[in-house]
């Protein structure tokens, strides 16, 4: 696995030069401003980042590009995923903290059962179970950036759907029957099913998902 | 509970950029740095895991697709006329109600074309979010036990909404029959030999009577097979359009975006369908192989034959199915019912809505109707399928081993 991680983009936007100084932790806590973290995320399963495979034998159904399930009470039993390789890219995801009153949701949508324990015992903030118990609880906010698809007919192709960048290619899939930790190395039994994700001008799918998602618990 | 996902992958992950870029990159949607006390952490118990979608939209670009490729036929089957298929679905959209277009990006009229030019303003809300938590359910396992109190297994569970917005949910799809062949168009020409088409349904993947969607996972409590499986119960409301005509202009040809018809098809309007797949702690979904060639099932394993078991099935665990109720029916005859049928293992599909006068022959507002190129309708009413219960069922593969 080689892994890479391409350091942070510094701030290079002109600051003033002033010396380093120790920030305190009440400093810290008292930023109003704009915030929040921005990454890059990007994944090559056994391929290159152009989409192109890694190893020459990994688009066939006896390459070593293999993923393996082994289920309870199966042993021996492999279901593999043969000649897989594929790309999930998202160039810029960003990720903040919020208060879910941020997301203006519904208060008609509202379903105290969803919040409770096995005793039915409210499991919110204070043991009540209402929409200002839920308005005053903190969130992970997780958004993609803003994103117009459109799709020309003239060209047939598509463009603007930057958000997540997708390939996968699964040549195979079959159970197999080898013993021991790697049995799933075993080929005996060809294919039932193979499965791919591209666009038909790139190698990529595109997707765009707007709106933010909001984490929290309780 | 054993499952294992093992991977000899040469797995690179690739430029994990971590930019900490502040302010103007999140100008649009992030007010400020929260500062957290200790004591708004302090008050999370940890029994819950809560997802909130808000203002959401999603959407895949009209070419982009999934593919299931499909492999020539044994022999024995190409001698009865079967053909390799494959299917490639494109452009899965999760979009809002109201103002829609289409494929081609031109705006359409009908409340039922595919793309929605807004977002799902509660797709899942604060107030009612995606769960995931660990929990604990009485049930009777495989064997007829009850098991209660510390013996009721853990399983882990995501629900989802009880309420939400509703909104568009589409994709359109070819099937190509016999990879590279020609079929007559019926012109005189050929063309390629399969069906493109779309599906759209704008609804919620909740029932009327607000049973939201629930999918566990958990080890089988069968002393016979402990092994991984899960249950579904599916839920759906909403109206359904499944369409194949396609305009005078439009490409028709294989991997190019239809330029379908703004209304034709057939239309499904209030539909309303509830299917639980799978009992607490008696019936579940699981994996095995089948034979040795390299086939594999997905069975919705069989209600255990043993009266406690088949009881709560069909009767819930307090009732025996030998008690029944008398009652008088819409002629005046008098008839004997199961006194408390359980609700929670019976599904139903109810194609419109019978709570009003059934449609006309010309209604859209309301039950099953096709309708042509030309905007005519031809509406054939509402139907339901009431007390669904799948006592056993077995999906399995077929084409490996060659």
């Amino acid at each position: 696995m080689t892994q890479r991680i391409l350091v942070p983009v510094l701030l290079l936007m002109g600051f003033p030069a002033l010396a380093m100084e120790i920030l305190e932790e009440t400093e810290l806590q008292s930023i109003t401003g704009q915030a929040g973290v921005a990454l890059e995320l990007g994944m090559d399963f056994n391929t290159n980042p152009d989409g192109s495979i890694a190893l020459t034998d990994c688009d066939t159904l006896s390459g070593p590009c293999r993923l393996a399930l082994s289920f309870a009470n199966r042993t021996d039993e492999w279901l593999v995923l043969k000649g897989y390789y594929g790309n999930f890219s998202i160039p810029t995801l960003n990720l903040d903290a919020a208060y879910l009153s941020e997301a203006g949701s519904d208060p008609s949508l509202f379903d105290s059962s969803k919040f409770l324990d096995e005793a039915q015992n409210c499991l919110l903030p204070g043991g009540t179970c209402d929409t200002s118990a839920l308005d005053n609880m903190a969130a992970m906010k997780i958004g993609l950036p803003t994103s117009i698809g459109h799709y020309d007919p003239g060209t047939q192709i598509s463009s603007g759907y930057n958000n997540i960048l997708f390939a996968m290619t699964l040549t195979g899939t079959a159970v197999e029957f080898g013993s021991g930790p790697t049995g799933y190395n075993a080929n005996n039994n060809g294919s039932f099913l193979g499965i791919r994700v591209k666009d038909t001008n790139s190698a990529f799918a595109g997707v765009n998902v707007q709106g933010n998602a909001y984490i929290f618990g309780f | 509970m054993q499952f294992s996902i093992l991977g000899i992958s040469k797995i690179q992950r690739r430029c994990v950029t971590v930019g900490a870029v502040l302010a103007a990159f999140c100008a649009q949607n992030s007010p400020a740095m929260e500062p957290m006390e200790n004591e708004e952490l302090a008050t999370i118990n940890g029994q819950g895991l809560a997802i909130a979608l808000d203002d959401f939209r999603y959407s895949t670009a009209p070419t982009s697709y999934l593919e299931v490729v499909g492999q020539s036929p044994k022999q024995d089957a190409i001698d009865n006329g079967w053909h390799r298929g494959d299917a490639r679905y494109y452009g899965l959209q999760m979009t809002g109600a109201g103002a829609g277009s289409d494929w081609h990006g031109n705006s359409c009229n009908d409340d039922l074309c595919p793309v929605g030019d807004g977002h799902i303003s509660d797709f899942a809300p604060v107030y009612n979010p995606f769960v995931i938590r660990v929990f604990q359910y009485e049930g009777y396992d495989y064997q007829g036990n009850l098991l209660q109190g510390a013996a009721r297994p853990t399983i882990l569970e995501t629900m989802g909404p009880t309420a939400s917005s509703e909104w568009r949910w589409s994709f359109w799809g070819e099937m190509e029959v016999a990879k590279g062949a020609s079929c007559p168009d019926g012109g005189g020409n050929t063309r390629y030999c399969g069906l493109q088409s779309q599906t759209i349904i704008l609804g919620k993947p909740i029932t009327r009577s607000g049973d939201p969607s629930i999918f566990r996972m958990m080890q089988t409590a069968n002393s016979d097979d402990p092994t991984f499986g899960f249950t579904y119960q599916s839920a759906l409301s909403g109206d359904f359009r499944f369409s194949v005509n396609q305009s005078s202009t439009s490409p028709d040809t294989l991997q190019s975006v239809p330029d379908f018809s703004d209304n034709q098809g057939l239309t499904f309007r209030n539909v309303d369908a509830f299917l639980p797949l799978g009992r607490l702690h008696s019936q579940a979904i699981t994996f095995d192989s089948a034979g040795t060639d390299g086939n594999f099932t997905i069975s919705l394993t069989a209600i255990p034959p043993i009266a406690p078991v088949y009881n709560d099935f069909y009767c819930d665990q307090a009732t025996e199915c030998s008690t029944q109720t008398e009652s008088t029916d819409y002629f005046g005859n008098s008839v004997q019912a199961v006194a408390s049928p359980n609700q929670e293992t019976h599904g139903y599909v109810r194609w419109g809505d019978f709570s009003t006068a059934p449609p006309t022959t010309s209604a859209t507002d309301n039950g099953i109707y096709f309708t042509d190129p030309g905007g005519n309708v031809t509406n054939i009413g509402v139907a339901r399928l009431e007390g669904i219960l799948i006592q056993q069922m077995t999906l399995t593969t077929q084409g490996a081993g060659q």
